[in-house]
């Protein structure tokens, strides 16, 4: 066969190396995987996210919002290098026996609350709301008591890959990553003590489950073609949570969706104000770079 | 605790860490593939020629059907053949999609007007990281017709057997040895005209 002559070969190995991706090419596209394939990727957040909420029980909702927060932010399309950390926690840690299936994620965080949401509220128009319908309470409500422990098992839970659950394989990988923080072990394998506490008010890591939940769906929305409704659930976000910790991503997000809805004029009037109130933001070279910044 | 639930996962808990069954062991996770092949998958869609401005969106997508499909791998090849499978066509939609300039036509992620936009912007960076010889590799690539590109790649670039191109790219063996003949053939080629082309700018 005939083969390459030396200098062609030179090129080829020299030039062959630039192909590599980036340490940042990889967390990036990591982060838009865990957005586009929810927590069943097994990329993360679950695992790492249960670990480190386990292991830290004093710590465990401000873990949550830094996951979960870094999650929306990396679904806006920046930053998050918090999340980078947690899935590569995970991805070191989990072992290889799961079987990941085609079972839709994007449903796990709903139904997996569910058994606390039956009883949660009144009228709850879908699992996952009802859950999270209480105003936020103040931060004081969430002491490292063992009742928010218990509370926020449902999250852990959540985020746990539906995968895992349902999969032909075992969920062992979680199991085992958590053998050595028995906390977590236990809150996984008994789900029971949900009950005790649904009548509870939501952490704040529910409810930021629940703003992680709206911006997910209103980027989903904005991705299929359909800018009203990611518009609609922004809205209700603005709403809820007035002073919500993802309402730099809400903003942002809105920008976008106004540019996809053609709405150039609204769009260039909040990216204005988005950029005025937030010039240092992680999202402002996206915001710029949209139909509202020029 | 106490919760009959409860028992399978303790269960699951006690045979010791990194000795999975041998029957799962057989189908790595999803996260285990990210991580040892990344690489692997992202270098090869950059040489099949799936341009910087869409590339994290391509290599995006061949792991969203990774994900999918991961169960169906049976240990049958190897998983970069498998990979390198999926890679393939996605590349090859990727650039025909690209070929048609009309983001709007065509459907799923590859085509949002918006991911284009966000790739775009990054574009320069990236470009900025490649040398001259990658450039240049990266023209030459592009004189490659689809099939002499993807056995070239592996072969010149991943060091794959003649053999395991033709399970990657779905060929007998013969085939893929005329093939790679064909394709260094044509790259000594494109190489040779380039050079005179530099010489003769140069002068």
């Amino acid at each position: 066969m005939s083969e390459l002559s030396p200098e062609d070969r030179a090129l080829i190995d020299v030039g062959g190396r630039d192909d590599a991706p980036s340490g940042a090419a990889r967390d990036r596209v990591r982060r838009r995987l865990a957005v586009r394939l929810g927590a069943g990727a097994g990329l993360g957040i679950a695992t790492a996210a249960t670990k480190t909420a386990a292991a830290t029980t004093a710590a465990t909702s401000l873990t949550m919002k830094i996951v979960l927060g870094a999650v929306v932010i990396g679904l806006v399309g920046a930053g998050g290098a918090a999340l980078g950390i947690a899935v590569r926690g995970n991805a070191t840690t989990a072992t290889s026996t799961s079987t990941p299936t085609s079972t839709p994620t994007s449903t796990s965080t709903s139904t997996s609350t569910s058994p606390t949401s039956t009883t949660a509220t009144t009228e709850p128009t879908s699992p996952a709301t009802a859950a999270f319908e209480a105003p936020r309470p103040a931060p004081a409500n969430a002491p490292p008591t063992p009742a928010s422990a218990g509370v926020t098992t449902p999250i852990a839970v959540a985020t746990v890959p539906a995968t895992a659950a349902h999969a032909a394989g075992r969920p062992r990988a979680t199991a085992a990553d958590t053998a050595a923080a028995p906390p977590a072990a236990t809150a996984l394998a008994a789900p029971a003590p949900r009950d005790d506490v649904a009548a509870a008010p939501p952490t704040p890591a529910d409810a930021l489950a629940e703003e992680t939940r709206l911006l997910r769906e209103a980027n989903a929305a904005t991705r299929a073609g359909d800018p009203s409704r990611a518009l609609t659930l922004l809205e209700e976000h603005a709403r809820r949570f007035p002073r919500g910790v993802l309402g730099e991503e809400r903003d942002a997000e809105r920008v976008l969706a106004l540019c996809a809805a053609g709405r150039t004029t609204e769009a260039r009037g909040a990216a204005q104000r988005f950029l005025a109130a937030r010039p240092g933001s992680a999202l402002a070279g996206r915001v710029r770079s949209s139909c509202g910044g020029s | 605790m106490g919760s009959p639930r409860a028992a399978p996962a303790s269960a699951e808990i006690a045979p010791p860490r990194g000795e999975p069954a041998p029957a799962p062991a057989a189908v790595p996770s999803f996260a285990r593939v990210y991580e040892d092949h990344f690489d692997f998958v992202w270098c090869s869609a950059r040489r099949l020629g799936v341009p910087d401005a869409t590339l994290d969106d391509a290599v995006q997508e061949v792991f969203v059907i990774v994900h999918r499909r991961l169960s169906e791998f049976e240990g049958r090849s190897s998983i970069k053949t498998w990979l390198f499978g999926i890679v393939r066509n996605v590349s090859r939609e990727a650039r025909r999609t690209i070929r048609r300039k009309s983001p709007h036509d065509a459907k799923g992620a590859l085509a949002d007007p918006e991911l284009l936009t966000a790739a775009a912007e990054e574009q320069p960076d990236r470009i900025a990281e490649r040398s001259a010889e990658n450039r240049v590799l990266h023209e030459l690539l592009e004189r490659l017709d689809d099939d002499k590109r993807e056995v070239f790649v592996l072969a010149e670039l991943e060091q794959f057997s003649v053999p395991e191109i033709a399970e990657a790219v779905g060929c007998n063996v013969n085939t893929a040895y005329s093939r790679l003949r064909l394709a260094r053939e044509a790259f000594a080629e494109a190489a040779a005209r380039y050079r005179a082309r530099e010489k003769g700018s140069a002068r």
